[in-house]
């Protein structure tokens, strides 16, 4: 009995140590930002709530998709909607978060918003089974196919080694606004598929990337174009991916990361899926080449746990 | 049931069943639809009888032959696709018609037959699959009717999306081999032309299906018969009988090669000809064709028997069926000797593949299984989720099985070529293949410093061909299926345990 109290006591010290340090860190955090004091933040971080509910709280910090979006201009969502997985399978983006999104882009004076994805599985089957298909349509969004090479079109990419060229779908070279929606995941061979490796669903040939190199690819094609804004859904996140196998390999963070930066996003990614920032290669050379800033303690980061 | 009626009744049997049979080749319909609709074809209930002994097959094949002893041909004008597609040709070409009566050409029906049924019992399909109607039709909507759609499509398609209206779906060209177009073309010339001069002249010579129904309608119970008495030899039926089998001077109708359109019911001006039980007494001249149909139907079943007897003995002897390694036969299909022997290459399962790995083959199963549909992996991957070519096949070429059977089936295995890998070659990362496999039977390990390497695991894989088909190397793939000639079941893979990391933090950890 003593033992068991014992070691009570000891956890539950240990414990409020813990918490009580990280509040403190915390606040010191909070005060930095403050110091900052630029108008509005560089990336937002949400916490415990449903996805919708997240972004509702997430853009209101920004200012509302009216930061983001005229009235009367065209927009395309691009969430991951590669694998057949059912939403619980954290496999693809939520559809009630890409539901709300839509809905936030139409109240901004959008005249159109599209919704679609290079799916990696058959899209007949991936569209409808990840119930985004659905979920759009029921938000007023037009869900168009990617699957054929006649939606794409030859692009140069300045500035870039790698990927000098590439055939991008149409949407993205003539919407507006390009709104950037990736689940986190971890990736067998690139280990952490988040922001930036999104993208690779709006090209088509992706063999190419994997045939040259497939980091610097990811890490260079938003040399071409980058998301006007790009929000990370975190709420369920797939420890073993990029494809939903198993239920046990999903794990609940109730997290919402939104920026512009997509490089800042990849590195907090990063650091929820518990992966070594250095490890993932395409980070690093993208921040090497100006797409956006890896290191977080030079942003304006605003939390909000709800 | 008045005369007007049968007619309406075929009309609207024959549209039904065409447009149903047609559509099965697109995505649009539900599955179980498309089976409905195919079942009511005679030739696949007799593969699939003659093979899997299914029940299912036996009692409908029973019952539509049982229909033809009754009835008489009812088939080649209620259900016949390809009989559907000539009829609209027909329809093009002369409304109300102008046919003269023409002798049976008994010769080159019984032969025709006979080659037919030689070609079912002999392991390869080739034949059938050219002259049975139903896998005819299905040639004619891959090869003709799907591109021309295609094409339109797509082009109004192209329209539409410049303007931003994103109502239509781009279709997939259907992949066409000259090769296989030859026979193809060569057939489908005839049945043109005859439809167009000689109306349903294919169904009455070429076609073994319409030749057998033939015999066995030949003693049916309701016939079109001539009344004597009332009959002026005007000729008006016998110029809308599409199958010239209508003897207005003689006031006989040969009933083995009326296809029952009952165009000529309605025609009469004094209501001779009438489709009812029969009740005369046979005359000499239909009695002749009979007789000469006995005759011959006793020499093509002695000829069959014959043949069959060949056939036994060239099938003891194992012949090899290719001497290479041929591309991997769909999940369903048990083995290549099997799927060769029973697919007829309607190219059903080809146009509802949703990922394009069924193609149509040229000689990659050897000549016995040429033309039929094989698994290109270059093309697509089988998906792990569908079953679509397991339920629609007709013939069960390919056998019906549940999704959770079908995921165990291993149709090949997974060959890791090292030399040929993206990752071993230039040193950067890769992993198409391990992120798209089902079953992780590809997986990345640790290989130089961050970056990871394709391990495989051959007895858990069950060869869909998806790493095959995403493997990036050029020119040769590192990532090959090699075929189970032979299908086996997949060992089921251990799961490993997840979680590594915290669920819901207290805190943001950044």
């Amino acid at each position: 009995m003593n033992r068991r109290d014992f070691f009570r006591k000891a956890f539950s010290l240990a414990a409020v140590a813990g918490i009580s340090s990280l509040v403190k860190s915390n606040t010191l955090l909070a005060a930095e930002e403050g110091s900052k004091n630029s108008k509005t933040p560089d990336l937002i971080a949400v916490k415990n709530g449903t996805p919708e509910r997240m972004f509702d709280e997430g853009i209101k910090a920004f200012g509302g998709m009216k930061s983001f979006i005229s009235k009367g201009q065209t927009v395309v969502v691009k969430p991951n909607i590669a694998w057949i997985a059912n939403p619980e399978g954290a496999a693809t983006t939520n559809p009630t978060l890409v539901k709300r999104i839509v809905e936030h882009c139409y109240d901004a004076g959008a005249s159109k918003v599209y919704v679609f994805d290079h799916t990696c599985n058959d899209c007949f089957t991936t569209y409808p089974v990840s119930g985004i298909e659905q979920a759009a349509k029921e938000a007023n969004a037009t869900v168009v196919h990617a699957d054929k090479e006649s939606y794409y079109e030859e692009v140069r990419v300045p500035g870039a080694h790698a990927l000098k060229r590439v055939k991008v779908h149409e949407l993205i070279i003539e919407s507006d606004v390009f709104i950037n929606v990736p689940i986190l995941k971890h990736h067998g061979s690139t280990k952490m598929t988040c922001a930036l490796k999104n993208l690779m669903g709006v090209v088509w040939d992706r063999s190419f990337y994997h045939r040259t190199d497939l980091d610097r690819c990811i890490a260079e094609f938003p040399l071409y174009r980058k998301p006007d804004l790009t929000i990370v859904d975190a709420y369920n996140i797939l420890t073993d991916g990029p494809r939903a196998r198993s239920l046990e390999d999903v794990v609940k963070k109730e997290i919402q990361l939104l920026s512009k930066d997509m490089v800042a996003l990849d590195v907090a990614s990063a650091k929820i899926l518990g992966e070594k920032v250095e490890n993932i290669k395409y980070i690093k050379i993208a921040s090497d080449l100006g797409i956006g800033i890896s290191n977080l303690e030079e942003l304006n980061i605003k939390r909000i746990t709800l | 049931m008045k005369k007007g009626e049968l007619k309406l009744l075929r009309v609207s049997f024959e549209v039904f069943f065409f447009i149903f049979i047609f559509l099965s080749f697109f995505r649009l319909l539900p599955e179980k639809l498309k089976v409905i609709s195919i079942k009511s074809q005679i030739i696949p209930h007799v593969i699939s009888f003659f093979f899997e002994g299914f029940l299912l097959s036996l009692f409908l094949l029973v019952l539509l032959l049982l229909i033809t002893a009754i009835f008489g041909r009812i088939y080649c004008s209620f259900f016949c696709p390809l009989g559907g597609f000539q009829d609209i040709l027909i329809r093009i070409k002369k409304r109300g018609g102008k046919f003269n009566y023409r002798e049976p050409l008994i010769l080159i029906k019984t032969t025709i037959l006979i080659l037919a049924i030689i070609s079912l019992v002999s392991g390869s399909l080739y034949l059938i699959g050219y002259l049975d109607p139903y896998s005819f039709f299905g040639k004619i909507v891959n090869y003709l009717l799907k591109p021309f759609i295609a094409l339109i499509n797509n082009s109004v398609e192209l329209t539409l999306r410049k303007a931003h209206i994103y109502w239509l779906l781009i279709m997939r060209f259907p992949t066409l081999n000259h090769l296989t177009l030859i026979p193809f073309i060569l057939i489908l010339a005839i049945i043109i032309y005859l439809s167009l001069k000689r109306g349903r002249l294919y169904c009455n010579s070429v076609c073994p299906l319409g030749t057998f129904l033939g015999i066995l309608s030949i003693r049916c119970l309701y016939k079109i018969e001539i009344d004597k008495v009332s009959c002026t030899s005007c000729g008006i039926c016998e110029s809308v009988c599409k199958a010239e089998c209508i003897n207005s001077k003689d006031k006989t109708v040969d009933n083995s090669s009326c296809i029952r359109c009952f165009n000529c019911l309605n025609v009469c001006p004094s209501s001779a000809i009438k489709y009812k039980p029969s009740t005369k007494k046979k005359k000499s001249s239909i009695e002749k064709t009979q007789n000469i149909s006995r005759r011959n139907f006793i020499y093509s079943f002695l000829g069959v028997l014959g043949f069959s007897g060949i056939n036994l003995f060239l099938r003891n002897k194992k012949i090899p069926v290719v001497n290479y390694s041929p591309p991997p036969t769909p999940p369903g299909s048990i083995s290549l000797d099997k799927y060769i022997s029973k697919c007829t290459a309607c190219y059903l399962c080809v146009n509802n593949c949703p990922t394009n790995v069924l193609q149509p083959s040229l000689f990659h199963y050897g000549v016995k299984g040429v033309f039929i549909p094989h698994m290109d992996f270059y093309s697509g991957y089988c998906s792990y989720e569908c079953t679509r070519c397991l339920e629609v096949c007709p013939t069960d070429a390919i056998m019906p099985h549940t999704k959770e059977e079908k995921q165990k089936i291993q149709i090949g295995r997974v060959n890791f070529i090292k030399d040929y890998c993206v990752v071993y070659r230039n040193e950067t990362n890769c992993g198409a293949c391990a992120e798209i496999c089902p079953t992780a039977a590809v997986t990345m390990t640790p290989y130089k410093g961050v970056l990871r390497i394709p391990t495989t695991k051959p007895s858990i894989c069950i060869g869909c061909g998806a790493c095959q088909n995403v493997c990036p190397a050029k020119p040769k793939k590192a990532i090959v299926v090699e075929t189970n000639l032979v299908h086996k079941e997949a060992k089921t893979p251990k799961r490993k345990r997840a979680g590594r990391i915290n669920a819901t933090p207290e805190d943001f950890p950044f």
